[in-house]
C-alpha cells in the first residue's frame, strides 16, 4: 500500500491559503484535534484545571499560604478542605500556590530583589531542552558522518548518567534557585530530544520536498530549519508535553529532597517531604501534593498520548 | 520503727562543705534534689545524702520548683506496675536503633552506639535521669576543698565478665586509653584539667588520685561521658572482637546496621529486688533500623521500644494502645546563635532584636507540639543544679524593630534587614526557622532560610553568620560555657566567635564553686551577660521521650537517651 506523502503542513492541521481563516479559527482547528480523542480531551481537562488553580491563586486562596494561624496536622475540615500542615498553615492554599512553581511562573534573583517571568520552571526547562535537543539532533541527522559520530556518542555518554545524580551535580555546582532547576532539566532532558530529532531527521531527509530544497541550492541551516523542522515537530511536541510530566517529577523530586524552593513557599515536593515526618499520625499532609503531582503529571500523559494517536491517524 | 539519720559530724566526716549544705536545705534554699546532687559530688553515698535530705524538716525540705519544667522521669502514659510479687526474671526486649561501626569505646562518637556499649560496660559514675551523679564502679568519691584532688574508690567484688577483678590498674588503663592522643578519644578534650597519665595516680588497687591542673567541679559527671565505659586492663582494640566488660549482659552478636545481641550474666556483681542477681531480663536486642521503619515496628509490635523518638514520632506513637510514653525535661536545646565577628551581628542591637523577636511560645508550640520548657536566651536549663530562675523575656516585635530602626538609621540601611539563616533538616529546626521568619519580619529581619541535610550544615556550622545548631544535654550548666563561650574555644566550637571578659571570669569562678547556692549567684551574673550581650537566642529546652511497650517496667526517660536495662523486667511473664 502506497503511503500518503504527507506535505509541510499536514501533520498539525489543513493547509494554511492566503486568505483562508483568521487566526483564531487556525487555533482552534489545531486545537481541535485534542478533542478528536477522548483520551486527551481528558488529559487536555485535567491539565487545564491545575493552570485554572494556579491563575486562581495569583489573585485569590481560602488563607495566607504561609501563615501559621490553625491547629497542627488537622485532617480535611470545613474551615481547612484539605486541612493544616506540621506549621498549623492551610493545605489547600499551599497546594494552589505550589501550582504556580511548576505552570506559572519562575522567580529571577536580579540583584537584591526577585522578579517573576511567566510560565513555570518546568515549562522552561523542557523548552530550554527541546531547543537544545533538536538543534544538536537535527545537525547529526542531517549532516552525518563524524559530526553524527561525535554528537551522538557525546550525548549518549551523558544519557549514561542517571538523571537524578546530574540534577544534583549540578545545583551542587551552581546553587539552588528557578534558573538552575530550569538548566539542570533542560541538560538531563536534552540527549532524549535529540535521539528523536535525528531519527525524524534521518526519516524526513529521504522526502522529495528535502530534496527539492537543496536542489534549489537552499543552505544546510535552512533546509533543516525550514522544512526538516516543521515536519517534525508533531512528534517532539507530544514527547515535549511528556517531558513536562518529567520535569513536574524531577521538581517534586528535588523539592523532596530539600533542594526545591527555599521554605517557607510551597512546592508540592517539599510538601511532601514535610508532611512524610507526620504521615504516621496523619497522611493527609503526604496524599494532597501527591495527588496533586500524580493528577498533572497524568493529565500531560494522557493529552500526549492522545496527540500522538491523533496524528498517527493523520499521518496514515 | 527506729529510723537513721546522718549527723552533721558524719556529714562533715565525708566533707567539710556538706553541712553547710544541709542547713540551706533545712531553711529551704536548695532543694532535696541539690542537695542529694552536692553531697555525692563531694563523696557521700547517694544512699546516705538520700537519707540526710529526708531527714531535713519538712517546711524547708523541698523548695519551691523554680520553673514550669516537667519532674524528670515523670511518666506521661506510663501505668504503674500493677504487679504483685515484684520484678519478674525472664523474657526479651527488642528495640529499634540505628547499628553504626563500633570498634574502641574511648572512640565512640553517637550515643547509639554508646548504648550498645553500656549493656556490656560500666562507667564510673552514673548521672540517672534526676540528672544527679552518683557513684556506679566507684564506691565513692572525695574531693579536695579546692577541688583540684579527686580521690576516687573503687567498689570491691566487681568482676568482668571474664572472671577478673575490678581494680585501679583497668581503670589506669582506660584513663590512659582516654589521655593518648592517638586513640583520638573525645574524653581527652573533655578532661583537659589532666595534662596526661601522669596526673592520675594509683594509690592502691581500689583507689585512684587525681591531680587536676585547673579546679573542675564536673569530674564525676565527666566520668559518665559516653565513651568513659571501663575497659579490661587487657583491651586490645576493639570491642566487638573482645567484648569484655562489668556490665550485666554478655554480647552474643553484633551486625553493623543489622542487629546485636545480649544475653544475661548469671554472675553479674549486683542484685536485683528478689536478691538474685541483675539482670531480670534474659536478653536485649537491638535491631537497626531507620526511625520511620522503627516507629512503624513500633506500631505494629514488632519492637517493644524507640531510641530518641522525634516529635513526629511521639505524635504517632503517644496515644498507640499498649504504649507507655515517658517525657523527661532537659538541657537539650537548637539554639539560635550570631556570629559577633560579621556583620550585622557584630552589633549587640541586632542581636538584641532578633532575641526579642522570638515568640517562644508559638516557636515551642509549632516546632514541638509544646513539649519542653521555655528559655532564656543563655546556655543555662532550669534542669541544671546551678540555674538561676529569672523571667522568660517576652514576645517583643515592637521594641525589637525600634532597636533596628536605631542601626538602619546609623548605617543608612533600609529596613528590613536581610539575612540568611542556615540550618539542617534534621529534628524540628526548620519549623524553628520557619516560625521565626513569620514573627521577625515585623521586627524588621527579612529571613531568607537555607535549610540543607545535616551532613551539610555539619560541615559550615561553626561558619554560618546565623544559624540554629543543635546542643545536647550536659548535667551541670558550667560544662557547655567553655565549649562555646570563650576566647579559646574559637577555632574549635566556639561558633559565634563570642567571648566576654567578665563572663569569662564568672565562668572560671562558677566552675571553682563546690557549694549550689554560691555557684547559683555566679549563674545569675552569667545568665544576665548572656542574656543583654550574648550571641544566642533559644527558645526553649527540648523534652526527650522514651515510649516502650507498658509491659516493661523499670524503664526511665533519660535526658540523653541512655538506655539502661539492668533493672527493667516484664510484668507479664
Amino acid at each position: 500500500m502506497a503511503a500518503i506523502q504527507p506535505t509541510p503542513e499536514t501533520p498539525l492541521g489543513p493547509v494554511a491559503t492566503a486568505g483562508g481563516p483568521s487566526r483564531g479559527r487556525r487555533l482552534w482547528s489545531s486545537l481541535s484535534i485534542i478533542f478528536e480523542s477522548r483520551i486527551a480531551t481528558v488529559g487536555f481537562l485535567m491539565v487545564m484545571f491545575w493552570i485554572v488553580i494556579g491563575l486562581l491563586s495569583l489573585v485569590w486562596t481560602p488563607f495566607p499560604p504561609n501563615e501559621s494561624r490553625f491547629v497542627q496536622n488537622l485532617p480535611p475540615n470545613t474551615t481547612n478542605l484539605l486541612g493544616t500542615d506540621n506549621l498549623g498553615r492551610d493545605t489547600l492554599s499551599r497546594l494552589m500556590v505550589g501550582t504556580q512553581v511548576v505552570l506559572l511562573k519562575t522567580r529571577v534573583p536580579v540583584g537584591d530583589r526577585t522578579i517573576s517571568l511567566p510560565i513555570g520552571v518546568a515549562i522552561w526547562g523542557v523548552l530550554g531542552s527541546l531547543t537544545l535537543g533538536t538543534f544538536l539532533g537535527q545537525i547529526a541527522g542531517y549532516r552525518g558522518g563524524r559530526w553524527d559520530q561525535t554528537i551522538m556518542q557525546l550525548l549518549d555518554a551523558f544519557v549514561a548518567f542517571p538523571s537524578i545524580v546530574l540534577y544534583l551535580v549540578v545545583i551542587a555546582a551552581l546553587g539552588r534557585g528557578d534558573l538552575v532547576v530550569i538548566f539542570a532539566i533542560a541538560i538531563t532532558g536534552a540527549p532524549g530530544v535529540a535521539r528523536l530529532a535525528r531519527s525524524l531527521t534521518l526519516d524526513i531527509s529521504t522526502r522529495d520536498y528535502v530534496r527539492a530544497a537543496e536542489t534549489r541550492g537552499e543552505s544546510q541551516w535552512y533546509v533543516m530549519f525550514r522544512e526538516i523542522l516543521p515536519n517534525a515537530r508533531g512528534p517532539l511536541l507530544v514527547d515535549a508535553m511528556l517531558r513536562v510530566g518529567y520535569a513536574i517529577f524531577a521538581i517534586g523530586t528535588l523539592g523532596f529532597l530539600g533542594l526545591g524552593l527555599p521554605p517557607p513557599d510551597p512546592d508540592w515536593g517539599s510538601m511532601v517531604n514535610e508532611a512524610r515526618r507526620f504521615m504516621f499520625s496523619t497522611a493527609w499532609g503526604v496524599i494532597w501534593p501527591s495527588l496533586a503531582i500524580s493528577s498533572l503529571v497524568v493529565g500531560l500523559s494522557l493529552l500526549a498520548d492522545g496527540l500522538r494517536e491523533e496524528l498517527n491517524r493523520y499521518q496514515r | 520503727m527506729k529510723v537513721r539519720r546522718v549527723s552533721k559530724k558524719e556529714m562533715e566526716k565525708v566533707h567539710p562543705a556538706i553541712p553547710a549544705a544541709y542547713e540551706q536545705l533545712e531553711q529551704g534554699r536548695i532543694t532535696r534534689r541539690e542537695f542529694i546532687r552536692f553531697a555525692t559530688l563531694l563523696g557521700m553515698s547517694a544512699a546516705t545524702a538520700t537519707i540526710a535530705a529526708a531527714c531535713a524538716p519538712q517546711g524547708g525540705g523541698e523548695a519551691a520548683p523554680t520553673t514550669a519544667a516537667a519532674v524528670e522521669g515523670e511518666a506521661t502514659t506510663a501505668p504503674a506496675d500493677t504487679s504483685a510479687g515484684g520484678p519478674r526474671r525472664g523474657g526479651t526486649i527488642t528495640k529499634s536503633m540505628q547499628l553504626q561501626l563500633l570498634d574502641h569505646p574511648a572512640r565512640l562518637s553517637w550515643v547509639e552506639g554508646a548504648n550498645v556499649v553500656r549493656q556490656m560496660s560500666e562507667y564510673l559514675t552514673e548521672t540517672g535521669s534526676d540528672n544527679v551523679t552518683r557513684p556506679y564502679l566507684l564506691d565513692r568519691w572525695e574531693a579536695s576543698e579546692d577541688v583540684m584532688t579527686w580521690d576516687l574508690y573503687l567498689k570491691q567484688g566487681v568482676t568482668f565478665n571474664n572472671g577478673d577483678a575490678l581494680t585501679a590498674d583497668d581503670v589506669m588503663f582506660t584513663f590512659g586509653e582516654w589521655l593518648n592522643p592517638d586513640v583520638g578519644s573525645s574524653m581527652l578534650g573533655l578532661m583537659s584539667y589532666l595534662s596526661g597519665i601522669q596526673d592520675v595516680e594509683k594509690v592502691d588497687d581500689h583507689h585512684i588520685r587525681l591531680h587536676l591542673q585547673t579546679a573542675n567541679i564536673g569530674v564525676p559527671e565527666h566520668l559518665f561521658h559516653y565513651p568513659a565505659v571501663i575497659l579490661h586492663r587487657n583491651f586490645g582494640g576493639d570491642i566487638v572482637a573482645s567484648p569484655v566488660g562489668t556490665g550485666a549482659f554478655t554480647l552474643q552478636e553484633y551486625a553493623e546496621g543489622e542487629r546485636a545481641v545480649f544475653r544475661r550474666r548469671a554472675d553479674y556483681w549486683r542484685n536485683g529486688a528478689d536478691g538474685q542477681p541483675l539482670p531480670y531480663l534474659d536478653e536485649v536486642i537491638y535491631v537497626s533500623t531507620d526511625k520511620d521503619a522503627g516507629v512503624a515496628a513500633l506500631q505494629s509490635g514488632q519492637v517493644d521500644s524507640l531510641y530518641d523518638p522525634r516529635p513526629p514520632d511521639w505524635q504517632a506513637l503517644k496515644d498507640v494502645p499498649g504504649l507507655a510514653t515517658r517525657a523527661v525535661s532537659t538541657a537539650q536545646a537548637l539554639i539560635l546563635r550570631m556570629r559577633v565577628d560579621l556583620e550585622p551581628w557584630d552589633d549587640n542591637r541586632v542581636r538584641s532584636a532578633l532575641k526579642m523577636a522570638q515568640n517562644r511560645e508559638k516557636i515551642l508550640q509549632l516546632s514541638y507540639f509544646g513539649e519542653g520548657d521555655l528559655s532564656l536566651d543563655a546556655h543555662v536549663a532550669p534542669i541544671h543544679p546551678e540555674f538561676c530562675e529569672q523571667p522568660i523575656p517576652a514576645f517583643d516585635p515592637e521594641g525589637a524593630r525600634a532597636l533596628m530602626e536605631e542601626y538602619a538609621s546609623e548605617k543608612g540601611i533600609e529596613l528590613p534587614l536581610r539575612v540568611v539563616l542556615s540550618t539542617k533538616n534534621d529534628q524540628n529546626e526548620p519549623e524553628i526557622a520557619t516560625a521565626l521568619k513569620e514573627d521577625a519580619l515585623a521586627a524588621g529581619f527579612d529571613i531568607e532560610l537555607d535549610i540543607t541535610e545535616p551532613d551539610g550544615y555539619w560541615d559550615r556550622w561553626t561558619e554560618v553568620p546565623l544559624g540554629i545548631t543543635s546542643w545536647t544535654h550536659r548535667p551541670l550548666g558550667t560544662m557547655v560555657l567553655p565549649l562555646a563561650y570563650i576566647q579559646e574555644a574559637i577555632g574549635a566550637w566556639n561558633e559565634t566567635r563570642w567571648s566576654d571578659e567578665e563572663f569569662e571570669t564568672l565562668l572560671r569562678q562558677a566552675e571553682a564553686t563546690l557549694d549550689v547556692e554560691a555557684r547559683r549567684a555566679i549563674m545569675c551574673d552569667i545568665q544576665t551577660i548572656m542574656q543583654e550581650r550574648g550571641p544566642i537566642g533559644n527558645s526553649y529546652w527540648k523534652n526527650v521521650w522514651n515510649i516502650t511497650h507498658e509491659r516493661f517496667q523499670g524503664i526511665e526517660a533519660h535526658p540523653t537517651a541512655y538506655d539502661f536495662f539492668y533493672e527493667v523486667y516484664d510484668n507479664t511473664l
